[in-house]
């Protein structure tokens, strides 16, 4: 604008409205600095609005997924260590009835025998039955209740309950008892007629339940390996919504979040300019020539 | 008679000068009243006097009229400028204010908690039967609905503001209009004379009021009566006003009109001014009120219909999980008092007999997330909501830019016309000491023909 006479109004003016946009710009940078957000309002920066909320969301469900991943890993990492113990229970019952097989026994061994197969088919039925907090784990979804009742007959139900760990990504976080050890064959009822058998002292009938004995021990393993597989996956879950959240967390920083020495400079710089003007504006705010008649 | 005639020219010099300083003065008095244009004397010289011999003198001076500066083209522009300004700038401070309600930049905004009620499904996989996921989900649940439901009032609020801000402006306006009538009406009678100059100021800052709320354009009659235009409709003419008032549309929306001969046109879409700015705002934020009605009403009904799928904690089928009014969604939204009350009432089994760790229901809930409920099915709950929030920011900061520009630009061509117009006290310092000079030297000129007189007088 060329500017051909300088009146007092337009003198004034100009004071009012530069000091009036410096002070507001003092006012925004102090926000800033005071925050430690340069974004305060979605129009500060529309164009990047809907990434910062997507990127807020994503870093939300993180937080979940890592939450539920953790607890998932507990559920899993228990039922892990149950099916340990059931596989080598199994195997301790593969053994005994390796051995009592053989004719070599007399009755009074395969007696005895008799009494630690049942006291191991206790402990697994107990095994079976264990709950973390009040989840019992091999219930199905009906985990408020215990999986099996004191015969060994299941109580729970088939569905297997699953948390969410990722986008789209669930674990099996419970599982169908009635599947893990009575699938194949009835681990319970194998117990019990192996007993029965060594009681009678029945090497033959020993033998034959060999079979069964070897196919329960073998769906032991099978469920711990499943089982083994689900906790990678909480794993690698856990690890991957760490990173995800970590980066989300510095990328949603880049945008939003002030350099704090960036914001302090900002202000030295905008107070300066905003002192300058004033004085400058006092200075000449003068009568100019009537001081001087 | 030459020494009478010296006499004559001395009074005519101290008249001329006696004025000049009133004109300086009233000039300084004026330095700082708004819309006042400097006046300066403008001399003429009488007719000269033929003497002896053929040759002629001049007669001393006399006062042609007070001419007031200015500058009528870029007046005009300035007018046109200052109601573009003012229309930008109330659309501006109107988005403002509305964008304010979407709260985005804390924890409160919309997209905030229908993130927080999605993560709390997510948490209750977790655990379905846990009454702590529940409750927790309850919280989240109750969060959206009366998040969105406030949005949504302040909307119809800020709206309502909006309306009643244009009802008392054209209130306003219709006095201004009366006003330049009059003022037209006593230029009109004045003519050229002396004090016409102060009903021309009158008459700019009329039009410059009625501009800024209407964006009225101005012409001038020759003889310098304002024709006012809002809208291309004159609303004054000459000593002729028309009323402009507000009204509603078939949907209840405000409308802005003028009076004609005929009854009322409509010109909402063309006003402009303070106006036209806060209509603006009023559209846009009818269109968000839109928006959020369109998603509460969706989102709500796709969780009701999911939540009807599954099953309880006692077996039973769900319930709805919202409820809304058709016609006002947002604003109606509320999350169940019933579930609420009683978290159990979450369905998240697939069966009547389900387990109650069975989440079959929540997943197919939590899946809601990622349908592409909105837009013809190409946006999820989120990326509307993203959308809905990316508009109102490019909406403000757009007109915050377009404010900032024509604010530069209406400052602009305002020191322009100062500059050409307003005082210059330095510029008056210097005709007060030409005035004051020229009347001394005049009032010496009156005593030395007086002397002369005298001597002449002695000798007789």
């Amino acid at each position: 604008m060329s500017v051909v006479r300088s009146s007092q109004s337009y003198l004034f003016d100009l004071v009012r409205s530069e000091s009036s946009s410096l002070g507001m710009e003092v006012n925004k940078l102090k926000q800033q600095a005071i925050t430690g957000r340069k974004i305060n309002k979605p129009s500060d920066a529309p164009a990047s609005m809907g990434k910062i909320v997507r990127l807020r969301e994503e870093g939300a469900n993180q937080e979940v997924y890592k939450d539920n991943a953790t607890w998932a890993q507990s559920i899993i990492g228990t039922a892990d260590t149950l099916l340990g113990d059931a596989s080598g229970l199994l195997k301790r019952v593969q053994e005994i009835a390796v051995a009592m097989s053989n004719d070599t026994y007399s009755a009074e061994d395969r007696a005895a025998a008799a009494l630690e197969i049942d006291a191991i088919r206790n402990d697994l039925l107990r095994l079976s039955n264990s709950e973390l907090g009040d989840r019992y784990l091999f219930a199905g979804s009906s985990f408020d209740v215990p999986a099996f009742d004191s015969t060994g007959t299941y109580v729970g139900d088939s569905d297997e309950p699953e948390i969410l760990i990722g986008d789209d990504n669930w674990v099996q976080a419970g599982w169908d008892g009635s599947a893990v050890f009575q699938g194949n064959v009835d681990s319970f009822q194998v117990l019990s007629d192996l007993s029965v058998v060594l009681n009678a002292n029945q090497p033959a009938n020993v033998r034959l339940l060999l079979g069964d004995v070897n196919t329960a021990l073998e769906q032991a393993i099978a469920a711990h390996q499943d089982v083994g597989w689900a906790y990678a996956k909480t794993d690698d879950a856990l690890v991957l919504a760490e990173h995800l959240e970590v980066d989300l967390t510095q990328h949603l920083s880049s945008l939003v979040d002030a350099d704090p020495a960036e914001a302090y400079l900002r202000l030295e710089e905008a107070q300066m300019a905003y002192s300058a003007a004033l004085q400058v504006a006092a200075g000449g705010m003068s009568m100019g020539l009537f001081e001087h008649i | 008679m030459s020494l009478l005639s010296t006499l004559n020219i001395g009074r005519s010099g101290l008249q001329s000068s006696s004025v000049g300083i009133e004109v300086t003065s009233h000039n300084v008095a004026n330095a700082s009243t708004d819309g006042f244009h400097r006046r300066s004397i403008e001399r003429s010289l009488p007719a000269s006097r033929r003497i002896a011999g053929g040759a002629t003198v001049g007669q001393g001076v006399s006062i042609g009229r007070i001419r007031r500066a200015s500058d009528e083209l870029l007046g005009m522009r300035w007018i046109e400028a200052n109601g573009e300004s003012a229309r930008s700038g109330a659309a501006s401070a109107g988005l403002s204010t509305v964008e304010t309600y979407f709260n985005e930049t804390n924890q409160e905004g919309v997209n905030q908690v229908l993130e927080a009620f999605f993560d709390a499904l997510s948490r209750a996989s977790a655990d379905p039967s846990d009454l702590g996921h529940r409750q927790t989900l309850n919280r989240a649940g109750l969060n959206l609905g009366s998040t969105v439901s406030r949005t949504a009032d302040n909307l119809v609020d800020a709206i309502s503001d909006f309306e009643s801000s244009n009802e008392s402006a054209t209130v306003s306006v219709n006095r201004l209009l009366a006003d330049l009538a009059n003022v037209n009406e006593s230029i009109n009678q004045s003519g050229d004379a002396i004090g016409a100059g102060d009903m021309l100021d009158k008459r700019d800052n009329l039009a410059q009021q009625i501009s800024s709320l209407t964006g009225a354009t101005i012409s001038y009659t020759d003889n310098g009566l304002a024709t006012l235009y809002v809208s291309g409709h004159a609303v004054v003419s000459g000593v002729e006003y028309r009323e402009m008032s507000t009204g509603q549309d078939a949907n209840g929306d405000q409308t802005i009109l003028i009076e004609t001969s005929g009854g009322f046109v409509d010109v909402t879409s063309q006003v402009g001014g303070e106006i036209g700015g806060t209509q603006e705002a009023a559209e846009k934020a009818t269109e968000y009120l839109a928006d959020l009605d369109t998603f509460a009403g969706d989102f709500a009904t796709a969780v009701n219909a999911q939540h009807a799928l599954g099953f309880d904690l006692t077996g039973t089928a769900g319930g709805d999980v919202f409820s809304f009014t058709v016609g006002s969604e947002a604003r109606s939204l509320e999350f169940s008092s019933s579930i609420y009350d009683d978290p159990k009432q979450w369905a998240f089994g697939g069966t009547a007999t389900s387990g109650v760790g069975d989440n079959t229901n929540l997943q197919a809930l939590i899946d809601v997330e990622s349908s592409q409920l909105f837009s013809s099915g190409t946006q999820t709950s989120g990326q509307f909501l993203g959308s809905l929030l990316s508009t109102v920011a490019s909406d403000t900061a757009r007109a915050s830019t377009d404010a900032s520009q024509l604010a530069a630009h209406n400052s602009d061509l305002e020191g322009l016309m100062k500059s050409l117009t307003s005082v210059d006290l330095d510029q008056e310092a210097t005709s007060l000491i030409e005035f004051q000079a020229a009347y001394q030297a005049s009032a010496k000129v009156i005593r030395a023909a007086d002397e002369l007189l005298q001597s002449l007088m002695a000798v007789i």
